[in-house]
């Protein structure tokens, strides 16, 4: 009995305690209330000042090259921030090279101004682990709402539904 | 409350003898399978899947408790149980006796639970049968409310009486198991796989064997000619395996079909036949699962044309992170393929005939999967180890039963549990792989601002490349570069083979992972998805050792590596990443230097 109970003390490593793990976890979350505040180069030339559109809600969709649905949600984003002109509507691309981000947008055709975060700084600060991944910020740019993933069946019913808390 | 006691109590006896069916059906299993003198008794309700595997299980050297079958201490438990259950009826505080032992049951299922997932990585359905059964006695033990405190000497009689059934048991299990014994073998010594060169001379063997297909039906197993075969051409015993070179369970069996190779090579004829899964070049499947396996097993039929197939299936296998042609034409040239034959070779329609033709046979077998491994026509599946199949091997070779289980015991692979890493363990391991370096032991812990590299510390996490490379420099020491992380991790020194500046996406010049070639759920902290998993202290894990004592290298938490921002990247997979992909060539570079998530950690090197 007592190999037993040895070999299952064995079999069980110790994990770090929950606490501590949700601690670091939290503690890596932007702070509740935080104002944005980034500098983005864009595709366009020059740089997306964040602090410069203050006063309408702002959407950051994070996107890559490698990422399957972004190719369906970026030119349907398009179209949805055609008809909501009082947002401002911004695609982030994470490639870590511009070559590839530079052939995504040739293949699949879409008109948003496109920003770049090739170091992955913002992706980091906001705790964003998966492509596509957008963000809602309120009129003061504090985070209002958050979403990953994309599905044509639903399209944008989720950010329609969002868009009230931000427009406030 | 005395109906529902009623009630609980017939539910507690007919649960005992449901136990006791079971314990008499696993103890014939276990029994047969490592002592008859027959072919080993095959268990029904138990479908082998890469979880289930009632063989390992109850063949395994947790079965048995002080020599005696565990399935046969059951059947005494619940007839136990099952005179308690009878004598409650009439006197409640035997109920009380059998609430304690439903409490001890329940106890015990857990912990042969813990060991079947974590020790020997599949669970036996009937096993888990019995675990519901124990807790079910619980609950009818309990129906009947609070029982009476059963007086010492009801605790005495039930014990006693436990004793004398456990007694009587084991007496007949082995005087039953005599009769099945044969006499003992002579001692061998396990061989490992060898590396392999040239194929052996000449064409395999024509050979037809009437098996069961694995829907059950009656079919025909042809080898012919044209298939990769080695071991001895003339051997009665076959064993047939259908693979598919992209396939991660099909690598772990081909290592189990080295070691057999290598035992058996002089008495066996071993055979590969192509069973990719993609519709592509197999009408057995219907959807794609794997993009490159068509191609893979193309390239296996060009180099068997060169006469080194079982070099290149090893490369392949090894290599299976990367099979795109430029790497399958790179695996053949080192098996020794003449490279310029092998790529018209590989531009011919022709050389994807015999793998169509081999998945037609693996199809008319009714084969839902890989790998499939017909061992003298007894279908195996991805969870049968070296061991399982040396046993019908050694039967089908004339051994008694009690000889196949000891000698295929020599095969048994799973090592001794590692011991605990001493406190004095060094923080850094002096290495040199193209040139001398220092790299920390553990994976860094962060402590004001400096990474810290010491046993049973908590790990650093969330931490973006920059934020390691401040903490390394606050240390005195810097980032590793990707090369030396992967010398490190494979234990010899990686080489750029494309000249791209990356070094994980490279032929395997050392192992897979840093203990081995062959993943063992375990060794590190990896595979372990679900909310209820984090990381483990630093050196919790001590098999995960690299053969310079570097540990932690795969699993745990992703390491950042890079001299520089643009060369930064995430090295040897997490605790969650599934299956066996937390491998020393586990490389992501999703996202840029800064980005920081649950599980980007790191460690230093000076």
């Amino acid at each position: 009995m007592w190999t037993w109970l040895v070999a299952a003390a064995w079999a069980a490593p110790e994990m770090i305690p929950e606490d501590v793990f949700r601690a670091v976890l939290e503690a890596a979350k932007p702070e509740e209330g935080a104002v944005l505040d980034v500098q983005l180069p864009l595709r366009e030339g020059g740089t997306f000042v964040s602090s410069d559109a203050r006063g309408k809600p702002l959407l950051l969709a994070f996107w890559a090259s490698w990422c399957g649905p972004c190719r369906a949600e970026l030119p349907a984003l398009a179209v949805w921030a055609k008809e909501h002109p009082d947002v401002t509507v911004l695609a982030v691309n994470v490639d870590r090279d511009r070559a590839p981000a530079e052939r995504f947008i040739k293949g699949v055709s879409f008109e948003l101004p496109t920003a770049f975060d090739p170091d992955g700084h913002q992706l980091g600060s906001f705790g964003v682990e998966s492509m596509p991944t957008t963000l809602l910020f309120d009129r003061q740019h504090r985070l209002s709402w958050r979403h990953t993933g994309y599905s044509a069946q639903r399209g944008f019913t989720e950010l329609d539904a969002a868009l009230p808390g931000a427009m406030r | 409350m005395k109906n529902l006691r009623t009630v609980g109590l017939a539910g507690v006896i007919l649960l005992s003898l449901f136990g006791i069916f079971v314990g008499g059906l696993l103890t014939w299993h276990h029994d047969t399978q490592l002592y008859a003198g027959a072919a080993a008794g095959t268990l029904w309700g138990c479908a082998e899947s890469t979880e289930v595997n009632c063989d390992i299980v109850n063949t395994s050297a947790w079965s048995e408790l002080l020599g005696i079958p565990i399935a046969t201490l059951a059947m005494a438990f619940y007839a136990g149980t099952a005179v308690l259950g009878a004598l409650a009826i009439k006197r409640d505080e035997a109920r009380a006796v059998l609430i304690a032992a439903g409490v001890g049951a329940v106890a015990y299922s857990a912990l042969l639970y813990g060991v079947s997932k974590v020790e020997l990585h599949y669970v036996c359905a009937w096993c888990i049968r019995l675990y519901a059964t124990n807790a079910g006695l619980l609950l009818m033990a309990l129906l009947g409310g609070k029982a009476p405190l059963p007086s010492g000497g009801t605790i005495g009689t039930a014990l006693a009486v436990w004793l004398g059934l456990a007694v009587v048991g084991a007496g007949g299990e082995r005087m039953w198991r005599g009769t099945l014994a044969g006499e003992g073998p002579k001692e061998q010594v396990a061989a490992e796989g060898a590396e392999r060169t040239k194929d052996p001379e000449g064409p395999a063997p024509t050979i037809e064997l009437q098996v069961t297909t694995e829907d059950g039906h009656p079919a025909t197993l042809k080898v012919e000619p044209d298939d990769a075969w080695t071991g001895n051409r003339d051997a009665k015993v076959s064993v047939v395996m259908f693979g598919d070179l992209e396939c991660g369970f099909c690598k772990r069996s081909s290592a189990e079909l080295a070691r057999l190779e290598a035992t058996y090579g002089d008495r066996v004829l071993f055979v590969f036949k192509h069973y990719p899964m993609d519709p592509a070049c197999n009408p057995g499947v219907k959807n794609r699962k794997h993009r490159y396996a068509c191609r893979a097993s193309q390239a296996a039929v060009c180099a068997q044309q060169q006469g080194v197939f079982w070099a290149f299936h090893d490369l392949a296998y090894k290599n299976q992170h990367q099979l795109g042609d430029e790497y399958l034409t790179r695996y053949a040239a080192e098996a020794g393929a003449d490279p310029e034959a092998f790529t018209a070779c590989m531009a011919t329609p022709e050389s994807l005939k015999p793998v169509v033709e081999d998945a037609k046979v693996g199809a008319a077998l009714e084969q839902h999967g890989t790998p499939r491994i017909w061992v003298n026509g007894q279908l195996h599946r991805s969870g049968s180890s070296a061991e399982v199949m040396a046993r019908v091997i050694e039967l089908a070779l004339g051994a008694t039963a009690e000889e196949a289980a000891k000698q295929a015991a020599t095969l048994r692979d799973r090592p001794d549990a590692a011991p605990p890493l001493p406190a004095d363990t060094p923080a850094t391991r002096s290495l040199s792989y193209g040139h001398a370096f220092e790299m920390d032991t553990f994976e860094a812990a962060v402590k004001d601002g400096s990474a810290v590299s010491a046993l049973h510390e908590v790990p650093a996490f969330h931490v973006s490349w920059f934020e390691a490379k401040e903490a390394c420099e606050a240390a005195g020491k810097r980032m590793c570069t990707e090369r030396e992380w992967v010398s490190a991790c494979q234990g010899a020194e990686a080489q750029d083979d494309n000249g791209n500046g990356e070094f994980a996406d490279d032929l395997i010049e050392g192992t897979a992972y840093p203990y081995g070639d062959y993943h063992d759920r375990g060794r590190c902290w990896d595979d372990h998805e679900g909310e209820g998993f984090r990381p483990v202290y630093t050196g919790e894990m001590p098999g995960c050792a690299s053969k310079d004592g570097v540990m932690d290298l795969t699993g745990n938490v992703e390491e950042w590596v890079g001299e520089d921002p643009e060369h930064a990247v995430l090295l040897g997979g997490a605790w969650d990443t599934d299956t066996d992909h937390a491998r020393c060539y586990r490389r992501n570079a999703s996202f840029g230097a800064g980005w920081s998530g649950p599980r980007t950690g790191f460690r230093c090197c000076r």
